[in-house]
Parts: C-alpha cells; structure tokens; sequence
C-alpha cells in the first residue's frame, strides 16, 4: 500500500528494528562520509509526507547518516515515525491558515498558510534557524516546507526539495493559474506573488540570506528531487530539464481478498465524501466485485458489504492489487493513482481538492481515466462503466506504462540516496 | 553559566511569554543561557530580543481533538480537549519535547501552562519550575477541584480517570512508571504563583508561593476624550453584544477610553466621537487605569491586577471559564460585579451600580492597601536568586 492522505503508514509495518523515536545513537562506519540529514514537513495534513519521507531515509539511516525530522504533526509522526529511530521535532507552522480554500496559484497557497504576514514568518523563520543551530544539518530535505527553506538561505545548507510535481514550482514568474477552467483575473495573481517575495524579502532582511528577485527562486536554489511521472505533474510544461524520479514504493500490506464470481475488479480508495453511501449502495448490487479501503470509513457503511463488495480494514498490497484489478475508483492519491497506471489500469477519480484536481486533469489529459468532480453517484457510476468497458481507457493506461518498462520499484530511493551522498560529499 | 529553558504549551496572546520575559532578561544578565520553546513563535518575535534568545516551536495540539468535552468542568477536561484525548497523540507530543531536552540540554525548566512539557520530563534530572496564574497550577488534590465550586458531577472523575490513563499508557511507552494521581505532573521544585492570594483562580492556597504578577510591556499612553464626570477605562474583545455595552457607554456621556483589540472595524468607527475615544494600539495600562474611576474588562489576569493594585473597581465581562473564574475572586472581595451573560441590561444596571457606589471603589482600595508594598521590579531578582539556589542544589 502506498502512504496517502490519511492513511497510516506504520512504521512497523516496514523491516525496522530500532525500538525508539528519541535520539538514538549514530554508529560511524568505516569509509563513508556520514551526515546529519534534516527531513522538513511544514504544509499539508495526513501521511502523503510523512510516508515517502520516512521510505526515503531508510536506506540513509541503515548507512549510518543520522536523520531526523521537523514535521507539522508530530501525533502523525509518532504514528509513522514511532520505533524508527529516528527523533522528530514540531514545525513551526502557521496552524491557522486562512480559510480560503479556492487558490489559484502557489503564491496565493503560500500567502493563505506560510507566509500569511510578515511578522508571523519572521518569527517562525527564527524557529526554524533555532533549530539548524542545535541539529545543524549537513542536508536539509523540504517536502512543502517554504519556511524551512526560507530559514536556510543564509545559513550554507544545502537544500533538496522533494515531492510530487504540485509541491515544487517551476522556476517561471508569474507562477501560473491553478484553476484555467475558472481562471482569476492575471493582475490579482501576480499581485500575491509579488506579495510573498517582498515578504520573503523583507525577512531574509532580518534574520540573513540572499534576496529573491522571484518567488519560485526560493525553490530554484535547491536540488529538485521530483518523486512523480510527467503524466502526472501539473507544472510539465513549464519545467526544464528536469528529472522525474517516478513514484516511492510503499510499505506493502494485506493481500486483498476480492469477492469471489467472474465479475470485473474494481479497488475502491481514498477519503469518504458525501454520496459514498449512496456509491457504495450502488457497487455493492454488482455486478463488478469492488473491494474497498477507506480508512476513515463510517462503521455503519459496513451494511453495503455483499457478494460483490468487501471492506478492507488495512493497508493492501499495492502490487497486488494493481495487478489484480481491471481499474480503481479513487478519492485521493497520487501515488496510488501513479502505480494504477504504471500497472496498465485505467482509473476513475474523484477529486476533493485542488491538488487532486490536476492529477485528475492530467489522468483525463493521458487518456487513462475519467474524473467525476461533482462527486455524485449517477455520474460517478455512468463514468466507471465506461472507464471498465471502453477499451480505450485501459489501452491508454498500458501505453503510459509501457513508457516506463522494466521499472525497478526501488531505484527511486536508491536514487535519492545516491543524489544525498553526492550532494553531502560536495559541501 | 547554566541553560535555562523557558516552556510554554498551552494558552494564547502574549501573556505567557510577557511574563517570562523579564525573568529571562535578568538571568541573560547574569551570564545566563535562555532558550525559549512557545506555542506561538509571534510572541517571541513581538517580546523578545533575538540576539539574546533562541526560540522553538512548542510542540502542542495543533488540531481539534475529536468529542471535546464542552463545557471543560475541571482541569482534567482542559487537559482532555488539548491533546491529552489520544495515547498516541500525547506520545508524539511527548517524544518532540524529549528530543528537545535531549539537544538543548537544559540545566533549569521553567514551565508556563504546559502539562505535556512537564509529562515529557518526568525521568529527567533536570530541575523544574512551575509558573503561572493559578489558573494554569492545578490544586494538588485528586480529584481535581471542579471549576464551579458547585459543581458535583459524576463526570469530573470520570474525566480525571480517563486522562490519567491516556498519561499513563503514555509513560509506560517511555519507560516511566505511572503517576498515582493527575496532579503529580504538575511535580516541581517550586510552583510559583505570579498572581495575589486573592486573585488565586481557585481561591487562596496553603503554603502557597505568591509573587504578584511580573512587570507587562507598556503600551502607549493614550489621551482621553474632553468632558466632566467619572472616567472610564475599557479593554475589550469584540463579543455579541459590544454594541449594547458601547451604547450604555456612550448615554453615561463620562470621558470614556477605550482599547478595542481583533477587529471590530466597523462597530468601532460606529462609536467612535463624543465622549468615547477608541485607541488604535495597545494601551499603556498603568497610565490608563491611573487615571480611571471604573475598569471596563473581561476579566483578563493583568488587567485585573492592574486595576485592582491602584484601587479601581471592575466591571467583569468574562468570555470563558478561566475569566469567570477570576471575575467570581473579584467579586468575592467586593471589588467589582461581573455580566458573565453579557446581556445589554445586566451590563447596563452593574455599570451604574459601580459608578453609584462607593462600596465597590472602597473594596478595590482595600486591596490596593493590603498590597501597597507590592515591588513588580523585585521578581526578576527574586526569580533569578532562586533559579540559582536550584541549580546549585544537589543533584536530583
């Protein structure tokens, strides 16, 4: 199963051995140039952070680096971090944000959390170079983490900024509208990027480093580690040469157990919304066999169980299912949506948020699914039919992996590792 | 010199680290480590000198817990609704507070508000002092008093059983043996209570260590609107019926000022003239109420404080439990009459009573009397005398 939004991804669950969340000690090997490595979590909720963060130390901690977290929930942290080892620290982060919820531009997301005022991003600006000053770190790893990033410009950290494609802009001003299907007018747009650096600015005034002469140079000074597939990036076409290192692999799980009959495999995923009652209702009279896993599942929506349709109550084994399934109906996910079509399956999503907006409209762009973002069932149902039944969904979905042959689940972390060991041995 | 760690975890605004401050001013003076770990980092960044003092970010509840229990009845409840609710909520708390200890190597905790801070250094041999109002010291009793005195629900034990548990299944993850009672977090080499005996949110304590509150960072002295009759001094939050209590304000017709903090534009330049004069930034309290015949609150520790050291009486306008707390001590003492229902007639007919008579103005004198020989610059000296003393204590 891969770590997604809102669902755990237990560090138990993986081959670690270390009983303790607190400072532990760092046995130096022989040969190697061992670092301290600082992983930073400021925005965002769930576990689509914590999860590829923690898969991506793994391997840097079991070759004797010492890593430690700064992470915006640390209850979260204990859940996926906990008997890992490695310590943890809070995040100074705006926990209030703005309740804007329809931005248009990573200058408006930044500008309704992080850097929110001046003087509030001031003051966690100092937290957060509190911190480099008592772990001092060789490598700072930001996943959407501006203010950590913000922190270190000045301080002679080397910085690589990970995440899929909506977390990292593309080195363009003006940064480009989120929404082109309800686009805002231009001039308010470059209004709040214009905002966010004189704000950046004017703190890196204060507390050291040099200044940005656009907002996405915040980002560009760091070395880009995009865990995504092009597909799948809503900043493509604006992005240079950059690498795409594909998608995280998970801690694995359960094997599913899917209804039994000739039925078609449907996975159903993601965060509950409001006509999943009515959806599931619907899946449960056949005649596919649905099997889904929605960790925040509402108990009494058990009654839809049947022959067609079983509940899951734990992470699944990703490569089975995606194997298994002829296509999956989603709520979130990106990397759960990325391994779907790197197995050839076509998907149905339906999206919630902004973020999953675009990896909806670049599924739909690629061919390899549909979106139903008005979330009700006629559409939702009429839509999967055709996603099963029409083939052109699944050839789509098999031609975008076959862009991708011979795909070693485990070189993007090794990958990364290798990228963090250059980049350590260099300073 | 020693580290000295300044916590604190739970509350808002600047109060907290307002009164840190000067303590932590005094002991840099003497040569001193400080580091500050805050819920709101703002609050450094407004208060503190950044060359003198490194600040960190609390680690707290950052998000609502699940089933609140509404309204909190005893400390237990506070605990519950800030994080205490969930094993594993509490113990990613506790190991980010750890780490900190663990990397900061404090050699003195001192602890405002912040029951997680404390859990989290149980097993340390670190020394420890409790500060606060006595609001945020709960008695040390089992069960915990309940915050309305005649209060006698089940439930308040209930409550407590409940979150001692969460605790203690949280210590036994760390390895620390088990607390017997909830009041044992609160363990310290000394509690100090920065407020008066009188003003004790749950009434005077035995043996109890109270030092009177630490100086506030000033305001700016504001001038009051022209006119003849009493002056009235109002610090207030915008609440549903600002309106009722700015229009009785106003038909009193005496020379009235006003600090209006958190928005409330409109209703502000609604009032705005006459005998009512709104300051646009935080208000010099000292100078303020020095001048005033009637203090206007709602029911804030300094403002109360403040008012009742130079002999003014109070109208008490308390918006949660801990205000209708303190507003009840006030009240007990005579000195002034809380609307904790903030209706537009009982503000209206208490406001009059205050200004009619003497009784009240007469108690507020009392206590500014009692306390006459009140030195707000002796803490900090006091607080570093003792910091000392602790740290060259035998070990623990």
């Amino acid at each position: 199963m891969i770590p997604e939004r809102g669902v755990p991804h237990h560090a138990a669950a993986l081959a670690g051995t270390l009983q303790s969340g607190t400072v532990g000690h760092v046995s130096y090997g022989e040969n190697l140039p061992l670092a301290r490595i600082l992983m930073a979590w400021e925005l965002g909720a769930g576990y689509g952070h914590l999860g590829p963060l923690l898969t991506l130390s793994r391997p840097l901690q079991a070759a004797g680096h010492h890593v430690c977290f700064v992470v915006r929930d640390v209850a979260g942290a204990e859940a996926v971090l906990g008997g890992s080892g490695m310590p943890y620290y809070a995040a100074p982060a705006n926990f209030a944000p703005s309740g804007e919820t329809v931005l248009h531009s990573f200058a408006q997301i930044l500008r309704s959390t992080a850097f929110n005022r001046e003087d509030e991003l001031r003051a966690r600006v100092r937290a957060w170079q509190a911190l480099y000053g008592l772990l001092e770190p060789d490598l700072l790893v930001c996943d959407h983490a501006p203010t950590a990033l913000l922190a270190a410009r000045g301080r002679d950290i080397p910085c690589v900024v990970t995440g899929n494609g909506f977390v990292i802009p593309p080195d363009v001003a003006p940064l480009p509208e989120l929404r082109p299907w309800e686009p805002q007018d231009k001039a308010v747009l470059e209004a709040a990027e214009a905002q966010a650096r004189d704000m950046a600015n004017a703190v890196l005034e204060r507390t050291g480093g040099g200044k940005l002469s656009k907002l996405a140079d915040l980002y560009n000074a760091a070395t880009p580690a995009l865990f995504t597939l092009r597909e799948l990036d809503n900043y493509a076409a604006l992005r240079g040469d950059v690498e795409y290192r594909g998608i995280l692999p998970g801690p694995g799980g359960e094997t599913p157990r899917w209804p039994a009959g000739p039925g078609k495999r449907v996975f159903c995923y993601g965060q509950p919304f409001p006509s999943l009652p009515e959806v599931l209702e619907s899946l449960s009279a056949g005649p596919h066999r649905t099997l889904v896993y929605i960790p925040k599942l509402a108990p009494e929506l058990r009654r839809h169980a049947s022959a067609y349709l079983a509940f899951a109550d734990g992470l699944q084994d990703m490569d089975a299912v995606t194997r298994e399934c002829d296509a999956a109906l989603m709520t979130n996910g990106h990397s759960t949506t990325a391994a779907m079509l790197l197995a050839g399956k076509p998907v149905l999503l339906l999206p919630q948020h902004l973020e999953m907006f675009l990896i909806a409209n670049g599924v739909q762009e690629s061919g390899a699914g549909l979106s139903a973002p008005g979330l009700k069932r006629e559409g939702i149902i009429n839509k999967l039919e055709r996603v099963l039944q029409e083939n052109s969904f699944t050839d789509q979905a098999r031609a975008l992996a076959a862009r991708y042959p011979g795909r070693d689940p485990q070189a993007p972390v090794q990958g990364f590792q290798t990228l963090v060991e250059r980049l350590v041995e260099s300073r | 010199m020693a580290h000295i760690l300044m916590c604190w975890e739970l509350g808002g605004d600047l109060g907290h680290v307002a009164r840190m401050k000067p303590l932590a001013e005094a002991l840099h003076a003497r040569g001193h480590r400080v580091s500050f770990v805050v819920r709101e980092p703002i609050s450094a960044e407004k208060l503190l000198d950044p060359v003198r003092f490194a600040w960190f970010q609390a680690p707290y509840q950052t998000q609502a817990v699940p089933s609140p229990l509404q309204p909190p009845r005893n400390f237990a409840a506070v605990m519950h609704n800030t994080g205490f609710h969930a094993e594993q909520a509490l113990l990613g708390r506790l190991h980010a507070w750890r780490n900190l200890y663990d990397g900061l190597e404090p050699d003195l905790l001192v602890f405002d508000h912040s029951p997680t801070a404390l859990l989290a250094a149980r097993g340390i041999k670190t020394r420890r002092i409790v500060l606060g109002t006595g609001f945020g010291i709960p008695p040390d009793v089992s069960p915990l008093p309940p915050f309305d005195p005649k209060d006698n629900s089940p439930e308040l034990a209930a409550t407590e059983q409940r979150v001692l548990s969460v605790a203690n299944a949280a210590l036994m993850a760390l390895g620390e043996p088990p607390l017997p009672r909830l009041a044992d977090i609160y363990a310290a080499q000394a509690d100090l209570y920065f407020t008066f005996k009188e003003l004790d949110h749950y009434g005077p304590r035995d043996g109890a260590d109270y030092w009177g509150p630490t100086q506030q960072d000033a305001g700016i002295p504001t001038a009051w609107p022209n006119g003849a009759g009493k002056r009235v001094f109002a610090y207030l939050k915008p609440f549903e019926t600002l309106p009722a209590l700015l229009k009785t304000l106003q038909e009193a017709g005496h020379p009235t000022l006003i600090y209006l903090s958190k928005g409330a534009e409109a209703t502000r330049r609604q009032f705005q003239g006459g005998n009512l004069a709104f300051s646009e930034r935080p208000v010099d309290l000292n100078v303020a109420i020095a001048k005033a015949d009637l203090v206007v609150c709602h029911s804030g520790h300094g403002t109360i404080s403040a008012a009742l050291l130079k002999g003014r009486p109070l109208l008490l306008l308390p918006l949660n439990m801990e205000q209708r707390m303190l507003s009840a001590r006030v009240m007990e003492m005579g000195a002034g009459l809380a609307a904790p229902a903030l209706a537009p007639e009982g503000m209206r007919q208490k406001f009059q009573r205050l200004l009619a008579e003497p009784a009240f103005t007469e108690a507020a004198r009392g206590f500014a009397e009692r306390h006459a020989g009140f030195e707000v610059q002796g803490i900090p000296g006091r607080f570093v005398t003792l910091a000392e003393r602790l740290l060259a204590s035998e070990a623990l």
